[in-house]
């Protein structure tokens, strides 16, 4: 069998940091979100799967080539333009070799092995489904028994019956995909929107419940995933990394290759630490913190529950804690973040989330003594100058020289 | 040029030796060929063109467990299919197959023929020539070669490699011989791999990634004999030699498209990578590591040709601007024709391939003359990397396209280290130059990234290449620092659209450039840093006047441009020594295309060659 992965989309919500990347390659755990998607999919019996890309693409076959070092067979197909959810299906499925049936899965999203395999036992036509907070930013599944009655997609508030949603992991059959080209063919671009025409007409799909899948929409689910995955970190320091005899490195911590940890750091697991970084002297790096390849943090600065992504140099006595670091940023000396409960209300939604601190994009320059106000969101390139207390959203390209 | 590959010990040959000529159609593409020792004779296929026509005619081959296979770029005779290898001998017992240049080939061929009055020569290559000469030994030393020992056998073969002058790497296969292929190699690169049952030989390593391990590397002048069983291995003097097998450097997938349409489209959006991976171990706050300078020089030789020449001088502006140290850059061919340049002098060789015979020649010179030798290399395991006292290895992975690109970057980055390097030791470069120089290169593989990804730029770069795509003639211009990626620019375009463009320094235009100038022509203005950035859009200003078409690369914070140019196109701001990478991109994807838009095939640009090993 053969599986279909919408990889295509951008990941607007997420701002600067999808400036050069899509979504499903930002490194979470030290790994590009669709990788930790096909090394569950390399727990299932597929073998084959269809990569569908757009936005940033050339990305995707850099990293993941023939699939050879991933033990997977990879094939590739562009998304032409933005057709929807279906559009970038059937776009897909010009791939798919006479299977009698194909596994759909969203790039952007985490799902587990355990999972897939529970929907690939299903016979027919099947549907991984999950509880979710906000079901208003989902395909609202009702259900009659363990099959699909119905679905809603994003349906207003108020009309919410029900907290099951799609995971957007299908299994379906050739006959249900064709019907789905036709209603494609004449303008309709939603895949619920034909797969509810065809289960009124007696289609019946069998769902699996599941509690390990993530979807990543808003730059705080990083977080969020980011620590979900670190989970799975065992304590492996690399025999090329240079680790000073007096640091303290407890639990699980990964250390990659060439990496070189000086004196009196104290690092405190689960914590990633990729290739090639240089940490301390008298850094501290505590619990559910990714480090990605090439970054240099600073004497004396402490790090807490944070995604620091590629390339990024934190100077000299910085405090940063639940914060999103995008790739390249330069922290000067003396940077603070402050974390604390936010609230943010995006597209109608309100969203609480309990710890927030400082989010950027690409390539930002916070210079000497900036303190960051919590939930505090920088698009790429922002530079800020010396001393300011930095608060709120600033856009890619924008300067903050005087007071906010 | 030519590639040879050969498999011994394994019972589906044919599909291997196609498979090790598509990984070697790069280094030729005239017409290519396969010869199978089975049963009672020889079994050849040879086809002119591209691989794909060489395909169907050996689709139904019986099986064999012994054969050679070849791709051609022609030097000696037209690519015909009498020209293409395997070459036979006289009595067709004997094929050869051969990457190089027989120097003394007419006087081997007069030889020949005071032995065998009638012999017909089959084709104008000087290839043929050493299939004919074994053949006259195994006469004159009587031997049966049905049966013939493996020491009567290499004893004939070593009578024959005496003979030929020139460089040559070589692989023959003989009737009812399916046991082994002898071998030879001398200025020609060759490697061999032997897992105890199979064992093949390549022109280059990209051809057996996968299919083995380990392999070893012959030195000049080694041959000797590839059985089934094991390999035997003697120098120029006839000494069995132990060679040590040494693990691959590079892994499968980094030498196949992996969903690209082409190599060159993978290989510069590899180079955020190669940026990654050449600085890593090398570049820090407080010093330039992982490398050595083998002593501290007074004056500074660099060799290379074609891009890895462009390079060099980049490599020359960051030595001397940094270290103060002067530097002669000389094409590799013509190095030998200078004057000796006194002691001191550090030479340095610059090569992606590290076989391209025009600079072994010159690093070989160098070596006579006394000199010390500094070699940026990408493939680490080259004749170039193991003959120079000191290697600065660029990590780039393989470079398959014959347009070099990603592997530019990384000779740049080692001529930018050695700079420093050497201003470090001289004391002109400081600590804080460095830490600040580091901050910047540390955010280089980001900044590629996002001017790779920038849609503002891509639509840019349509619009930029609208302007060429009808046209003849083109030209690049800089100044300093973008000197070398107007040079570059212009070799990129010519090599894969087949455009006529030069580079030249803004300087230059009015001492002659400026009369080509008309309506329309298109000019590529590659912005440099400080006083001579004004100068150059007093030359932007100049063509314009002139009716041409000016396109504009410079980067975000520059806001001078937009006045002086029909197009602008805006790469992120870095540092200033690092700013050209970032301008040389651009070159490339303007190149590339308009190669495209052309209907150019630009993988495999029409009379050229990946590495080129010969003079």
């Amino acid at each position: 069998m053969q599986a279909i992965i919408l990889a295509g989309g951008r990941g607007k919500r997420l701002g600067g940091l999808t400036d050069s990347r899509s979504k499903v390659m930002l490194p979470l755990a030290g790994k590009p979100m669709l990788e930790w998607l096909l090394h569950e999919l390399e727990e299932t019996k597929i073998k084959d799967v269809i990569i569908v890309h757009n936005y940033a693409g050339e990305r995707i076959l850099t990293h993941f080539g023939s699939g050879r070092n991933f033990n997977l067979n990879i094939t590739y197909s562009k998304q032409q333009s933005d057709r929807g959810t279906v559009g970038s299906l059937i776009t897909g499925l010009s791939l798919v070799e006479h299977d009698d049936r194909v596994l759909i899965l969203n790039g952007d999203n985490m799902v587990d092995s355990k999972s897939i395999n529970s929907l690939l036992k299903i016979k027919g036509d099947g549907l991984l489904v999950s509880e979710h907070n906000t079901p208003q930013n989902f395909g609202v599944i009702k259900l009659k028994g363990s099959t699909v009655k119905s679905i809603t997609e994003k349906p207003d508030k108020d009309q919410i019956r029900s907290r099951i949603v799609s995971t957007g992991v299908w299994l379906l059959s050739r006959g249900v995909i064709d019907k789905i080209k036709l209603d494609f063919e004449e303008g309709q671009t939603e895949l619920s929107t034909s797969i509810s025409k065809q289960i009124k007409d007696g289609l019946k799909i069998e769902t699996v419940r599941t509690e390990n899948w993530h979807d990543v929409d808003h730059p705080w689910d990083l977080n969020k995933l980011n620590r979900y995955l670190l989970k799975r970190t065992q304590r492996n320091i690399s025999k090329d990394a240079e680790i000073a005899d007096n640091s303290t490195i407890d639990g699980d911590v990964y250390i990659g290759d060439g990496t070189i940890i000086h004196a009196g750091c104290v690092i405190q697991g689960p914590v990633h630490i990729g290739e090639n970084c240089e940490i301390g002297p008298l850094a501290v790096i505590t619990g559910s913190t990714s480090i990605s390849s090439g970054c240099r943090i600073g004497p004396y600065t402490r790090i807490r529950s944070s995604l620091i992504m590629g390339e990024v140099q934190i100077d000299s006595n910085c405090s940063i804690h639940h914060s999103i670091i995008g790739p390249a940023t330069s922290l000067k000396s003396n940077v603070e973040v402050d974390a604390a409960s936010v609230d943010k209300i995006v597209r109608n939604t309100h969203y609480h989330i309990r710890r927030l601190g400082l989010v950027t994009g690409e390539a930002c320059m916070l210079e000497q003594g900036v303190i960051c106000a919590p939930g505090t969101m920088l698009g790429s390139q922002v530079y800020v100058s010396r001393r300011i207390q930095l608060e709120g959203e600033h856009e890619t390209g924008s300067r903050v020289i005087g007071g906010t | 040029m030519c590639g040879i590959f050969g498999v011994t010990g394994d019972s589906s040959t044919t599909e291997l030796l196609i498979k090790g000529l598509k990984r070697m159609e790069y280094r030729g593409y005239d017409s290519s060929g396969i010869c199978l020792v089975n049963g009672k004779k020889l079994i050849r296929k040879r086809a002119v063109g591209p691989l794909s026509n060489l395909e169907p005619l050996v689709e139904d081959l019986p099986n064999s467990e012994c054969g050679i296979a070849h791709t051609r770029w022609a030097t000696h005779g037209a690519p015909t299919k009498e020209n293409a290898h395997p070459h036979f001998s006289r009595d067709s017992k004997i094929a050869v197959v051969h990457n190089g240049i027989i120097e003394n080939e007419v006087e081997l061929r007069n030889k020949i023929k005071l032995i065998d009055e009638g012999i017909a020569f089959e084709s104008e290559t000087d290839s043929e020539l050493v299939a004919h000469l074994l053949s006259i030994e195994f006469e004159n030393s009587g031997i049966d070669i049905k049966k013939a020992k493996e020491e009567e056998i290499l004893s004939c073969w070593k009578l024959v490699l005496d003979k030929l002058e020139g460089s040559f790497a070589l692989a023959v296969v003989i009737n009812g011989r399916n046991d082994f292929i002898l071998f030879a190699r001398k200025f020609a690169p060759l490697i061999i791999s032997h897992d105890g049952e199979r064992g093949i030989l390549a022109s280059d390593v990209s051809c057996v990634v996968g299919l083995t391990e380990e392999v070893f590397y012959l030195n000049e002048g080694d041959w000797g004999i590839l059985t089934n069983s094991e390999v035997q291995i003697f120098n120029v003097d006839g000494e069995f030699v132990e060679v040590e097998a040494k693990k691959l450097e590079w892994k499968l997938g980094e030498a196949e498209l992996g969903g690209y349409p082409t190599f060159m489209l993978k290989e510069i959006y590899e180079q955020p990578r190669v940026v990654r991976d050449c600085l890593r171990g090398r570049l820090s706050r407080d010093k330039i590591k992982g490398f050595s300078i083998p002593f501290n020089p007074r004056l500074l030789r660099i060799v290379g040709c074609g891009t890895a020449y462009n390079a060099g001088l980049l490599a020359r502006y960051y030595i001397e601007q940094l270290s103060k140290i002067p530097v002669i850059l000389d094409h590799a061919h013509e190095f030998r024709y200078g004057a000796p340049s006194g002691p001191k002098s550090l030479v340095i060789g610059i090569s992606q391939s590290g076989e391209t015979a025009d600079t072994l020649a010159a690093i070989e010179a160098a070596q006579e003359r006394g000199y010390p030798t500094l070699g940026i290399v990408n493939v680490e395991s080259s004749t170039i990397a193991r003959n120079v006292d000191s290697l600065l290895g660029i990590r780039a992975g393989p470079e398959i396209g014959v347009a070099s690109t990603k592997a530019f970057t990384g000779q740049v980055l080692g001529g930018l280290l050695v700079a420093m390097k050497l201003g470090q030791l001289s004391k002109t470069f400081h600590r804080e130059d460095l830490s600040y120089f580091d901050r910047h290169a540390r955010m280089l593989p980001t900044s590629m990234e996002r001017m790779l990804n920038d849609q503002n730029i891509k639509t840019k770069l349509w619009e930029a290449q609208q302007y060429f795509v009808d046209k003849n003639h083109a030209f690049f211009l800089g100044r300093n620092t973008s000197y070398p990626i107007a040079l570059e620019g212009a070799l990129k375009l010519k090599e894969i659209s087949y455009i006529h463009a030069e580079g030249y320094a803004g300087g230059e235009l009015k001492h002659g450039p400026l009369a080509l100038v008309e309506e329309g022509t298109p000019i590529v203005v590659i912005a440099s840093e400080g006083s001579s950035h004004k100068k150059l859009l007093g030359n932007a200003r100049e063509v314009a006047s002139r009716g041409a078409k000016v396109i504009f690369i410079t980067h975000q914070e520059d806001d001078l441009a937009d006045s002086h140019a029909d197009l602008v196109i805006k790469v992120p701001r870095t540092h200033d020594l690092l700013q050209p990478l970032l301008y040389n991109i651009i070159c490339q994807l303007l190149s590339l295309n308009i190669a495209e838009e052309r209907g150019c095939n630009v993988d495999r640009p029409r009379n050229l060659a990946k590495s080129v090993t010969v003079e």
